[in-house]
């Protein structure tokens, strides 16, 4: 398995999922349910692998720690492996184990990850992360 | 119509209305969104920024039609500002790291992309309490839209100016902020507040350094002729709300207007309407 320490491989993505992962620290701490709270992981970096943007991978590892989240995942047309990383915990409401196939959708401002017809995560490209924020000002 | 039935109509009614005036979130439901869904509101959100990148403004003040109100004749139902973050905030062109392993996303083009921040007021859970954030455009469209469309107007650029010292100003953000929430506010009153009133009285707010309160922005906006919305609402379905729907209450209208079925709330179209009547803002934009 792919160890965590390769997901920090670029730190300009690191804010972007700061941002998610307070968002949900937010929802559960006050249970705001604002719905423009994505509840959906925003990935930290997508292998290669994945690159070319259309079909299904399918994940044959998970691993979780305090750093963040790391799937293992092939690709079901070459075989080829890779790894997808989040930092913190993965959100949502679609639990990911091994075994899951996962259909990646290639959209203009990053690609959407989803299982069973719901959004399990969106890797954004550049426009896709300036696409994306979310902060509460008042209390 | 049976007794049963009429009661059944006006509960029914009253969620509609709750659910739609001033809509500004939803049930606390963290179910993940299908993919078509996000990938209608992904390419909105990029739409919309792309619109916006065309204008020279800083500052606009943009609708989403969360809710269909057609019934009540309005096409929109909440309001937000969106400004545009830094003097140059463009997206740089990306680069991959020296000897990274990974790589963060597909292929995308390279236009200069401004970064557009949006203010707005969020409802939570369908409480009777509401909180001021600060969003991306594709969180602002990723509320299950009605319609996957939004609308904004350009504001003159002495208004502009004003609103960008408030909106990059938590403190300021808030200034005018109350918590306490119901979605058919009435707009002379500071009981509560609704998402577009919150936009409302922020506005007046950033244009008269007199108008530092809630009641002063009111007062403000009643010297410009600001002209609320009226919307019919009978006596059963008030009472269904009132019941049904923490964010649903009457009490802050007038008894003389609340009996007579006259409801006046802040709407988007309402908002719309006096901007350019008052020349502070343009025409609307569509953006679909």
């Amino acid at each position: 398995m792919k160890p965590l320490s390769a997901c920090r491989a670029i730190p300009t993505l690191v804010l972007a999922l700061a941002v998610a992962g307070a968002a949900q620290a937010q929802r559960s701490s006050s249970e705001v349910s604002e719905a423009s709270l994505v509840p959906v992981a925003i990935s930290v970096a997508l292998p290669v692998v994945l690159v070319a943007g259309v079909g299904s991978i399918v994940v044959t590892g998970v691993q979780a720690s305090a750093e963040g989240t790391v799937w293992v995942v092939e690709n079901l047309a070459d075989g080829v492996k890779g790894s997808i990383c989040f930092a913190g915990h993965v959100v949502g409401g679609v639990s990911v184990a091994v075994g899951t196939v996962i259909t990646v959708t290639a959209v203009a401002t990053g690609m959407v990850l989803s299982a069973a017809g719901h959004v399990i995560a969106f890797v954004p490209n550049e426009i896709g992360r300036s696409l994306s924020y979310n902060q509460r000002v008042s209390r | 119509m049976s007794r049963a039935a009429r009661w059944l109509h006006a509960v029914l009614g009253a969620f509609a209305i709750a659910t739609s005036t001033a809509w500004a979130g939803q049930a606390c439901d963290a179910a993940p969104p299908d993919t078509l869904g996000m990938t209608r509101a992904l390419g909105l959100a990029e739409r919309v920024q792309q619109r916006l990148d065309a204008t020279d403004a800083q500052v606009v003040i943009i609708a989403r039609a969360g809710q269909d109100l057609r019934k009540y004749g309005l096409n929109w139902s909440h309001l937000a500002f969106a400004y545009r973050e830094g003097n140059a905030a463009t997206v740089p062109a990306w680069q991959a790291p020296p000897g990274a392993a990974l790589f963060d996303g597909p292929p995308a083009p390279r236009p200069q992309r401004s970064t557009w921040r949006i203010a707005h007021k969020l409802n939570q859970c369908g409480t009777a309490e509401a909180a001021v954030f600060r969003q991306g455009l594709a969180e602002f469209f990723l509320d299950t839209p009605f319609r996957y469309e939004a609308a904004f107007v350009v504001p003159a650029p002495e208004v502009q100016a004003a609103l960008m010292q408030v909106l990059t100003d938590d403190r300021r953000l808030v200034q005018w902020h109350t918590p306490a929430y119901s979605v058919v506010a009435y707009p002379w009153s500071t009981r509560y507040q609704q998402s577009n009133q919150w936009a409302l009285e922020t506005l007046a707010g950033s244009l008269d350094p007199a108008a530092s309160t809630r009641e002063r922005a009111q007062a403000w906006l009643q010297l410009h002729d600001y002209q609320p919305t009226v919307l019919h609402i009978d006596a059963l379905t008030r009472l269904g709300g009132r019941i049904t729907r923490a964010n649903v209450a009457f009490d802050d209208h007038p008894n003389s207007k609340r009996f007579s079925d006259h409801i006046e709330t802040v709407t988007v179209e309402s908002m719309f309407d006096w901007l350019q009547r008052e020349q502070l803002a343009g025409t609307p934009t569509v953006v679909r």
